[in-house]
């Protein structure tokens, strides 16, 4: 074994909502000391929620992250109308359900191939990999505006979109743009049919590790939005109970709070929903997932990704129809109270809490992103990639497997690991 | 694909708004079906598909670095080399965008409209002086025809 001394720094994962950067030390063939360190100044939204009225919420907390905004919406609405005793009702619960399938499909596409798939192919960028894989990329990119397409009809724009309030929506979504909608979506299943096949061929890292897989579990179906939370671990929770579960704290090396459940890291996101409600899945899409998941290689995300676009797609073509198209909005009064909402981000669980004064004023919030939750779980598959790949291997090597490592986990985090500034302390 | 397409790029608010503020007032002023305005809100890799079909693009976008109140046009290789410095949301901004279009051969005649004023709040004055300032540079150099309506001369 090389009892080499190797002290990598990755001292600026830059231009991204979640900045950090990579710490590692090697000392004597082992590693001795390993931060992901997120930098980036607290934003204090939380802090700026209070005293702000409860109908701001959603347009408030859409600011939170450029690429999953209506998450943020939706845990929020969720929430609040806990709170104030309205329950939105099944028409609106399926517009919400509709307006999230375009952020996975959005999102998703966004990593995969913009983000995760240059690493499989020897490319710096997308740029780069558009030069061999022409074809693969313009499929992306049409697959990524599909999802904004479907954020639009909602939400107005796909970008902190303003459609949502709460209740539902400020309008529902216009019959002939729907019919379309739906229709080019249909037509563009063998697009998505073909993403989970290429991507089902890229060469993943094999790297097996112990994991827990935590998400929503909502009745009967792929999970959205419920008040449950489970885990291949057996826990079953209501969403009222995270914070008994769940312990978030300050680590010296990051502004994030490290997240863990009884102790331990834990994994959210599209590998834990796999991992846990595969066979939810329409049968055809079950059968091919069947094949990989559940899965302990962390790297198979990649492959959830992908299924989940594809599961997204029908499921927005199964919910674009008329019937859909009334009712947007519910009556909401606002009261003294706490409500808690969660949903799945395309990243993971996301969890809400806000507390309101009779006014409907916000008095207190807590947000716990998913980021937050998986910092301590990507912390722990580094050490394990790494020493699995092997830690005699040139830096470079290591520096790229690690940025490939954080890369699968986060869109935020993956976006500041193209853009790595290396320095490297070698020592005898 | 004989269409032009002016896409304006920015927001509602501060000095990132003289890309809308200047299509808006450029969408009054050309003759109907003589070019299509739309606005953009830090559209990322989708301005490749804002960009599809168009025979002629131009970028309207508030940009730092240049004279303020003095509009600058580049074309061609220009607008990427132009943009690259700019820093932008997760790394995919116009230069990237552009870019990843001209690999996928999807890149239209593309002319970008920099618009720079003083401060990050301009005044009312400073965003007209800057739009009009858009509009004869526009025009001057495009087949844009200007609306014969009275009430829409330059």
């Amino acid at each position: 074994m090389s009892t080499r001394s190797l002290a990598i720094r990755v001292p600026v994962l830059a231009r991204v909502e979640g900045e950090g950067a990579l710490d590692l030390v090697i000392e004597g063939g082992a590693i001795t000391d390993l931060k992901l360190r997120i930098y980036e100044p607290p934003r204090f939204f939380e802090k700026l929620l209070e005293g702000r009225p409860a109908h701001e919420l959603p347009d408030a907390v859409a600011r939170i992250c450029g690429i999953c905004p209506i998450a943020y919406q939706m845990s929020a609405c969720l929430a609040a109308e806990q709170a104030f005793g309205c329950d939105a009702g099944p028409g609106v619960g399926a517009l919400r359900r509709l307006f999230y399938c375009g952020e996975w499909i959005a999102s998703h596409s966004l990593h995969l191939h913009l983000l995760a798939a240059p690493d499989y192919f020897g490319a710096r960028s997308v740029v780069e990999l558009a030069e061999t894989h022409p074809a693969e990329v313009r499929r992306g990119l049409g697959l990524q505006e599909l999802g904004n397409r479907l954020m639009r009809l909602l939400g107005a724009r796909a970008v902190h979109p303003v459609g949502a309030c709460l209740g539902g929506f400020h309008r529902a979504p216009g019959a002939i743009e729907a019919a379309t909608l739906r229709e080019d979506l249909l037509a563009a299943l063998p697009d998505a049919q073909a993403l989970m096949a290429w991507v089902a061929g890229w060469g993943m890292p094999q790297r097996r590790q112990d994991f827990e897989s935590v998400a929503l579990d909502e009745p009967g179906t792929y999970p959205f939005m419920a008040r449950r939370l489970v885990s291949d671990r057996g826990m079953d929770i209501d969403i009222g109970m995270f914070e008994q579960e769940f312990a978030e704290s300050q680590v010296p090396h990051s502004t994030a709070l490290h997240c863990l459940h009884r102790g331990k890291p834990y994994l959210v996101g599209p590998l834990a929903r796999m991992n846990l409600f595969a066979a939810r899945l329409p049968e055809a899409l079950h059968t091919f997932a069947a094949a990989r998941f559940p899965s302990s290689n962390v790297f198979d995300s990649a492959l959830a990704r992908a299924i989940e676009i594809h599961y997204a797609m029908l499921e927005a073509a199964r919910l674009l129809v008329p019937e859909n198209a009334t009712g947007p909005r519910a009556e909401v009064t606002p009261r003294a109270g706490t409500g808690i909402g969660a949903s799945e981000a395309p990243r993971g669980t996301l969890w809400h809490r806000y507390e309101f004064d009779a006014a409907g004023l916000i008095t207190h919030a807590r947000i716990v992103p998913p980021t937050s939750q998986n910092q301590a779980r990507i912390e722990q598959d580094l050490r394990a990639s790494l020493t699995a790949l092997g830690l005699d291997r040139p830096e470079s090597e290591l520096r790229a497997h690690a940025e490939q490592v954080i890369r699968n986990y986060d869109p935020c985090i993956s976006c500041a690991t193209h853009f790595l500034d290396l320095r490297l302390i070698r020592s005898a | 694909m004989n269409t032009t397409r002016i896409l304006c790029i920015g927001s509602p608010y501060g000095a990132d708004r003289l890309g809308w503020e200047a299509g808006r007032r450029l969408g009054e002023m050309i003759a109907p079906g003589s070019a299509e305005v739309e606005f953009l809100d830090r559209p990322g890799m989708a301005l490749i598909a804002r960009m599809r079909g168009a025979a002629r693009v131009i970028l309207l976008d508030a940009l730092r670095g240049s004279q303020p109140g003095v509009p600058f046009r580049l074309s061609g290789e220009q607008v990427a080399r132009a943009l690259a410095c700019h820093d932008s949301t997760h790394g995919f901004g116009i230069a990237e965008a552009l870019a990843l279009a001209a690999k996928l051969g999807e890149l239209s005649d593309v002319e970008l409209i920099g618009l720079c004023c003083a401060t990050d709040e301009p005044s009312v004055d400073e965003i007209e002086v800057l739009c009009a300032a858009v509009l004869d540079a526009t025009f001057s150099s495009q087949s844009l025809r200007t609306c014969t309506r009275p009430s829409c001369e330059p």
